[in-house]
């Protein structure tokens, strides 16, 4: 059984001139048998950074993410140009991230980035053009507004881990997270790993951080970024939190297969709808 | 940076201390384009520091300091989200700001059950 835990604090209604402390939320986790999602495992990409959780079919991926920020952004310049400015060309693909919630742990990356994450970048729904031109206050002003018009679209924003998101999606994705740092075979990992790194000299930024200190020149970043791997894998092995991560998600995905089943559908329309937006935009559909 | 979606995987907890749209316009001071503002105490009160939407670490002074925070509009808006985490270079918990919204407070705001983002960002990527 899922328990879901979302806390209200402060709201838009909310005076500004009255803040007060938040009393103590009412959260808790729900009770799930890890081994109900045995087996599930991440992939993990050692070359791209790309991490893919069974969670990961609910929300967009980095593709579909284009398309549909490209098609909300069709339909506020739209109106913007409807509002009498003139909106300049664009178009290109966008970027991500390697995930970095437990740190490193691609070796090849590691020797290639040190510290900082792999950025993959993802291909447009239209070729890239030049910098956007400073706008005008005016320009500018209409666009904000237009943002605010246009807002999604009626498109679904299945990011993870998005600010004021209550679906059963983000409820599982993050009592996963919650469930795993109280695992004891997590635990276990995360113990020997700081014992590793202790051996070899080295230094969290803060307790509790997946992040470790360095001289900071590129050699050193390199250095410690290897030797945190290597501890990884002397602890278990670098996809160890992942691989708990996805067996939570597993679990608790069992009782809700029906939402995440009607989810899907959601997902595949909107995806759908943003792509004849952008079809009614002139883009081909070998693009999409 | 120009045409630019950023779609890094993260986690983050749902809150009602998010204002959207044209009422955390209202709600916050504003936030130039293409940054986010961080103040050290809750409704945009106390010290504030403003940073791009690319920061690998937001530095000694405001580290682990920020109470509540506004995103500013985004240079494209084909590339509306801002990434906010805990630790430097990106790493470890995340939650994800549209361009344009705010948080009052982020003590409402859960990275997990026991603890919330209160004092706590140190990364900055959209």
């Amino acid at each position: 059984m899922l328990v879901m835990a979302v806390l209200l604090s402060n709201t838009a209604c909310s005076s500004p001139s009255a803040p007060s402390p938040t009393a103590t939320p009412a959260v808790s986790l729900p009770s799930v048998d890890r081994s109900a999602g045995a087996g599930a495992r991440a992939s993990l990409n050692e070359i791209t950074g790309e991490l893919v959780l069974p969670m990961s079919a609910y929300w967009y991926s980095d593709r579909e993410n284009v398309i549909v920020n490209s098609a909300v952004a069709s339909l506020i310049f739209d109106c913007v140009e409807e509002a009498g400015f003139t909106v300049a060309p664009w178009g290109g693909g966008g970027k991500a991230l390697q995930d970095g919630r437990y740190g490193q742990w691609s070796r090849k990356l590691a020797a290639k980035n040190g510290a900082l994450p792999e950025i993959r970048v993802i291909a447009g729904v239209m070729d890239e053009q030049p910098e956007r031109p400073v706008l005008s206050a005016e320009h500018q002003a209409a666009e904000t507004k237009c943002t605010n018009s246009v807002g999604r679209a009626g498109l679904p924003e299945l990011l993870e881990g998005l600010v004021g998101d209550s679906s059963v999606q983000n409820q599982i994705t993050r009592n996963a997270v919650a469930l795993t740092e109280r695992d004891p075979e997590y635990l276990t990992f995360r113990q020997d790993w700081e014992n590793c790194l202790a051996e070899n000299g080295l230094t969290l930024t803060e307790q509790g951080s997946w992040s470790l200190q360095s001289s900071g020149t590129k050699e050193d970043e390199i250095r410690v970024a290897l030797l945190e791997v290597d501890c990884k894998d002397s602890s278990g092995g670098a996809r160890k939190p992942y691989d708990i991560l996805a067996e939570y998600q597993a679990a608790q995905m069992k009782d809700h297969q029906a939402e995440l089943n009607a989810l899907a559908e959601e997902k595949a329309d909107a995806l759908e709808r943003a792509k004849q937006i952008l079809r009614d935009h002139g883009v081909a559909d070998a693009r999409l | 940076m120009n045409n630019i979606l950023r779609t890094a995987g993260v986690l983050a907890v749902a809150s009602a201390s998010v204002l959207t749209g044209v009422t955390a316009a209202q709600a916050a001071p504003a936030c130039s384009t293409a940054r986010v503002c961080l103040y050290d105490d809750y409704w945009f009160t106390g010290t504030s520091r403003s940073f791009g939407w690319v920061t690998y670490n937001v530095g000694v002074d405001a580290n682990d300091k920020a109470s509540s925070l506004n995103v500013g509009p985004a240079t494209d808006p084909n590339s509306p989200y801002v990434y906010f985490y805990v630790d430097q270079n990106f790493r470890g918990d995340s939650v994800v700001f549209r361009a344009g919204n705010a948080s009052n407070d982020l003590r409402g705001l859960y990275m997990t059950p026991t603890r919330n983002w209160d004092d706590e960002i140190t990364s900055v990527w959209g």
